[in-house]
């Protein structure tokens, strides 16, 4: 785009799973989130980015990649896990191609089966089972910008203090450029969780920005002369931009958003549930359970239940993804020419989405962010898509503010994560955090299998504090599991801080539990203590 | 056999009494008041709607405080409706909104201290579907040495059993339900726990829906509960309506002819803690329980909302044998008692209020009855719910970070539309987007020059 567009958007896909790995099981369900996800939205979405990059298109977005998700991606069990999950879907989907001959569903079998293919030969062919390097190639055409975000995705808000952040922030950014390279220049906090001070930590380790909710600066002190469509920055220096609700509520509402438009494929009637038991069983996982195995034959079609729905037709769903983007970009491009009028400024629209939205839940998802970088390249001038780093390069004045304590989670606070039905869990990470500190504290140059140690018992800390654990909690979904995952976290933590309490430490058991939990490869538990050369003092003050 | 007995209808729906007249009185359709013409003892026990309030103030004779122990103490009050001594008494229960959870648990409490309120012996306890359903566990669990609870038998009426009442199983934590009932033979449910199911397992009689034949079947569609109902199905009796007064009459002369209550909880303790299999498994899906305590002294004091914080603490044992939480508003430095008789590792739910800051305190009284502050949480700022009243903007160029003042007009009365609850609140700040910007341009010329030079810095730096 050669000259000064009307305004810009931003999208950026927030790209987590929590670190699920389970090498003592053969077969494990909720490893079925990662390998759902790689298959369903991160192959699908990068396969269509590397196209449009082969084409010449002009685009930029932003990705967040957090710590577990990379490291599951590198992770030789899980690629090898993945493999055959892959390849049991194909092995379906060739009886099924076979058995529905005749059938009006055929040609859609046929379309998975084909699908399913080229998706694995994206990964193991052409990437070597590697979708890191996929990642890494757009980042260095320029096309993407990866960011990082808190190690464990732990919810920062409802930590006890500022070690906990630094060791969330320091050891993301450590392992962020081990996996991509290069520093990361934003950060996506958890949950867009913000309070006081974790801005000071963020200039501690480098980062340069970070996004909150709307109501993050909105409701920030003082009043944004730009409301959010122009990033902040704070007393330490870091820019803040602001999730615009608008595009947001497009895509995101249950009501009113693209993703619930009757042509488009039903999530939940699932061959799974479907076929005939002793069909489908050698799919299923051990325990024999019925459950999604992904491949849907029907769309959503409107009211009545599951046994309602009408057949699936591919064709009409991805026409309803065109029209969907070109509807979403009319709206923005309105959006931005409204904005510019009023303020004579180029606004920037954030458009944050869980990564998963696309192609997990919504199948037309990959398929709508394609059509919108089409349509955005060729259809229109007014708006250029752009990262967050880009905006900050090109626009450096920026209004100083306090941002306001804020999250994107249910009424727009700390409530998901903190009530009735997960609120025990903190009085256990607050020990386990006030404990790290003061280990930490004894031995701040440990070397050997004492270090191993603390660096491992650091390693519990952050898995225990992922926030999605307390999220499940309280969706009421898989609670067992993120209930045992938190408790496994906080035994493990427990037994060998007392090992290291008591000067009798095991290195069998440090050994065993790295080995359980082999994440974050350049961690150094003296993070949480670190002296930078930011000052206590802020850069900026309101005085 | 009783002649008159005591029964105590602990009804989740206050729909059954309304105000007429200056009067609280039971629907001319519902059995109650038929049932006391038989010379039953009937007291109703409904949660709180405020049409049923006087329009007068309250005399405070009608009103009874009390605390709710469950993890914490939940101070609610008792209001008696009706008038006088007569029969049916009117009862109904006050307390701050809670999640249904918590509510379903004060409610099944504030029963049982409102048998105790009333010093005479209960016969029983007829509760109604799942939102009463805890009170047998309660009652197990409360009953001991008290008179008037020695020989109460409970009947609970299910109309619905897709109505559940199904938790998160965390909630056991803060309802302070034994975390061994958490297992397929006691209170879990598809991995959750049910209150429905709690009161299948732990009352004396259940009356459910109409077709239910007691000859030792249960119907075929009955939502999950088919196991449940099969390993109770001597507590099944056949469907009390308001139709038959008989039908309550006999109901009520059988369970008193039972022979006197047992108590079911102590076995099913037991029998789930000696499943050696089943606990393996269950420590197999819920992972190592932590500790209850970790013999140190901490206190942690958490924003959950701009309205609402939460407050943990353990303090390791000391000559303290009673605590109580202190609120401090940090600005003005007012304190408040926020709870007395609180335990030495427990937690509490605040009422805040946005924009402000707060530490709490842990205080306890030694054997003199002299208090002393034992520990203080860091001091916590609660989110500001709508937009600032400041509109001193400065702006900052970060490359040579040069500072621009300006002063605005700020957005307006438009914060003002923003005061409203929560979930209205969020969907306003959706629509918010578009609608903030037009007051803009008007406040915008009111700037002064200081505006201009920003403005113009930044279009030249665009260009560049």
């Amino acid at each position: 785009m050669s000259q000064e567009p009307t305004g810009y958007l931003a999208l950026v896909l927030h790209a987590h799973l929590p670190f699920v790995r389970h090498p003592e099981y053969p077969d494990f369900l909720e490893e079925d989130w990662f390998f759902e996800g790689v298959v369903e939205t991160y192959a699908p979405i990068l396969m269509r980015l590397e196209k449009m990059r082969g084409e010449g298109l002009r685009f930029r977005l932003t990705m967040t990649v957090t710590p577990p998700l990379a490291t599951m991606l590198e992770d030789e069990l899980l690629r090898g896990r993945m493999a055959k999950y892959l390849d049991t879907r194909i092995d379906l989907l060739k009886k099924e191609v076979a058995g529905n001959k005749g059938h009006h569903v055929h040609s859609l079998s046929d379309h998975y089966l084909r699908e399913f293919q080229e998706i694995r030969e994206f990964i193991f062919g052409r990437h070597g089972g590697r979708l890191l390097n996929s990642l890494r190639g757009l980042q260095a055409s320029g096309h993407l910008e990866i960011i990082t975000c808190a190690a464990s995705h732990g919810f920062a808000p409802l930590m006890s203090g500022v070690t906990s952040w630094r060791a969330q922030i320091m050891t993301a950014v450590r392992t962020h450029e081990t996996y991509f390279g290069v520093k990361p220049r934003g950060i996506w906090l958890a949950e867009c969780g913000f309070d006081d001070g974790i801005d000071k930590i963020l200039a501690e380790a480098g980062l340069e920005y970070f996004f909150v909710d709307s109501h993050g600066i909105l409701f920030g002190d003082p009043q944004p002369v730009f409301g959010p469509y122009a990033p902040v920055i704070t007393e330490y220096g870091i820019s803040v931009f602001a999730r615009d609700s608008e595009s947001s509520k497009q895509v995101w509402s249950r009501e009113e958003g693209y993703p619930g438009d009757f042509n488009y494929r039903e999530f939940y009637r699932d061959l799974g549930y479907d076929a005939n038991y002793d069909y489908i069983k050698p799919y299923l996982h051990s325990d024999g359970v019925r459950r999604g195995v992904g491949i849907k034959y029907h769309k959503i079609t409107g009211g009545g239940g599951l046994g309602d729905k009408q057949f699936y037709d591919v064709a009409k769903g991805m026409e309803k993804a065109a029209e969907h983007a070109g509807n979403f970009m009319f709206n923005r491009q309105h959006q931005v020419r409204h904005l510019r009028d009023k303020t004579k400024y180029p606004p920037i629209l954030v458009a944050p989405y869980d990564a998963e939205l696309f192609g997990h839940w919504w199948y037309e998802g990959p398929q709508f962010i394609e059509y919108l970088i089409r349509k955005i390249n060729f259809d229109q001038s007014e708006i250029e898509l752009i990262t967050g780093s880009d905006y900050l390069d090109r626009h450096p004045v920026r209004q100083l503010q306090r941002i306001n304590p804020s999250t994107w989670g249910s009424e727009g606070y700390n409530l998901v994560w903190l009530n009735g039905a997960n609120s025990w869990i903190y009085r256990h990470q607050h020990w386990a955090e006030k404990k790290m500190e003061e280990l930490a504290s004894r031995f701040p140059h440990a070397g050997g299998d004492l270090k191993r140690a603390l660096n491992q018992l650091l390693r519990e800390l952050l898995l225990l504090q992922s926030s999605d654990w307390a999220f499940i909690m309280t969706t009421g979904t898989t609670v067992p599991y993120a209930t045992k995952r938190f408790r496994q976290h906080l035994e493990r933590f427990r037994k060998l801080a007392e090992q290291i309490e008591e000067n009798r430490l095991d290195s069998g058991f440090v050994r065993h539990l790295e080995g359980q939990d082999p994440i974050y490869p350049t961690i150094d538990y003296t993070d949480i203590f670190k002296k930078t050369d930011v000052a206590d003092e802020p850069l900026y003050s309101f005085a | 056999m009783i002649k008159n007995p005591h029964v105590i209808w602990v009804c989740p729906n206050s729909d059954i009494v309304y105000r007429a007249q200056g009067e609280v009185k039971c629907h001319p359709s519902s059995v109650i008041p038929k049932l006391s013409e038989k010379g039953m003892r009937i007291n109703l026990f409904v949660p709180y709607n405020p049409t049923l309030l006087p329009k007068t103030k309250l005399s405070s004779s009608r009103v009874t405080h009390h605390k709710i122990r469950l993890s914490q103490d939940y101070p609610v009050d008792i209001i008696k409706l009706s008038k006088g001594n007569t029969t049916p008494g009117i009862f109904m229960l006050k307390t701050t909104v809670l999640e249904p959870a918590l509510h379903g648990a004060v409610f099944a409490k504030a029963a049982i201290a409102l048998a105790e309120q009333l010093k005479r012996s209960v016969d029983i306890f007829h509760l109604f579907e799942w939102k009463s359903s805890l009170l047998p566990l309660f009652l197990e669990m409360e009953k001991n040495g008290s008179p008037v609870l020695k020989n109460t038998r409970t009947l609970l009426s299910v109309r619905s059993l897709v109505e559940q009442g199904n938790f998160a199983p965390a909630v056991m934590s803060y309802l302070g339900i034994p975390e061994t009932l958490f297992h397929p033979e006691g209170v879990e449910f598809y991995g959750r726990v049910s209150f429905l199911k709690t009161g299948l397992l732990l009352s004396d009689a259940v009356s459910l829906i109409e077709n239910v034949k007691t000859n030792g079947m249960v119907p075929a569609s009955i939502n999950g509960m088919r196991g449940v109902l099969d390993a109770h199905v001597h507590k099944l009796r056949r469907w009390v309506s308001d139709r038959s007064v008989r039908a309550y009459l006999d109901i009520y002369q059988e369970l008193m002819s039972l022979p006197k209550p047992v108590p079911i909880l102590p076995k099913l303790l037991k029998k789930l803690h000696q499943t050696k299999e089943a606990t393996t498994s269950f420590f197999d899906m819920w992972g190592p329980v932590p500790p209850d305590r970790y013999k140190t002294n901490y206190l942690a004091f958490l924003v959950q909302a701009p309205r609402k914080a939460f407050a943990f603490w353990e303090k390791a044992p000391s000559g303290f044998k009673e605590f109580g939480l202190v609120l401090e508003e940090a600005s003005s430095g007012q304190r408040q008692l926020l709870a007395r008789g609180l335990d030495a590792v427990s937690d509490y739910w605040i009422d805040v209020r946005p924009d402000s800051s707060y530490a709490v305190e842990l205080v306890g009284w030694d054997d003199s009855g002299l208090m002393k502050v034992l520990m203080r949480s860091r001091i916590i700022r609660t989110p500001r719910d709508w937009m600032s009243s400041n509109t001193n903007a400065i702006f900052i160029d970060v490359r040579d970070r040069r500072r621009f003042k300006m002063k605005w007009g700020g957005l307006g009365d438009a914060w003002k539309r923003l005061k409203m609850g929560a979930s209205e609140r969020l969907s306003e700040i959706n629509a918010f987007g578009q609608n903030i910007l037009p007051l803009i341009p008007s406040s915008v010329e009111k700037v002064p020059s200081s505006w201009g030079k920003v403005a113009s810095s930044w279009g030249k730096k665009e260009k560049s």
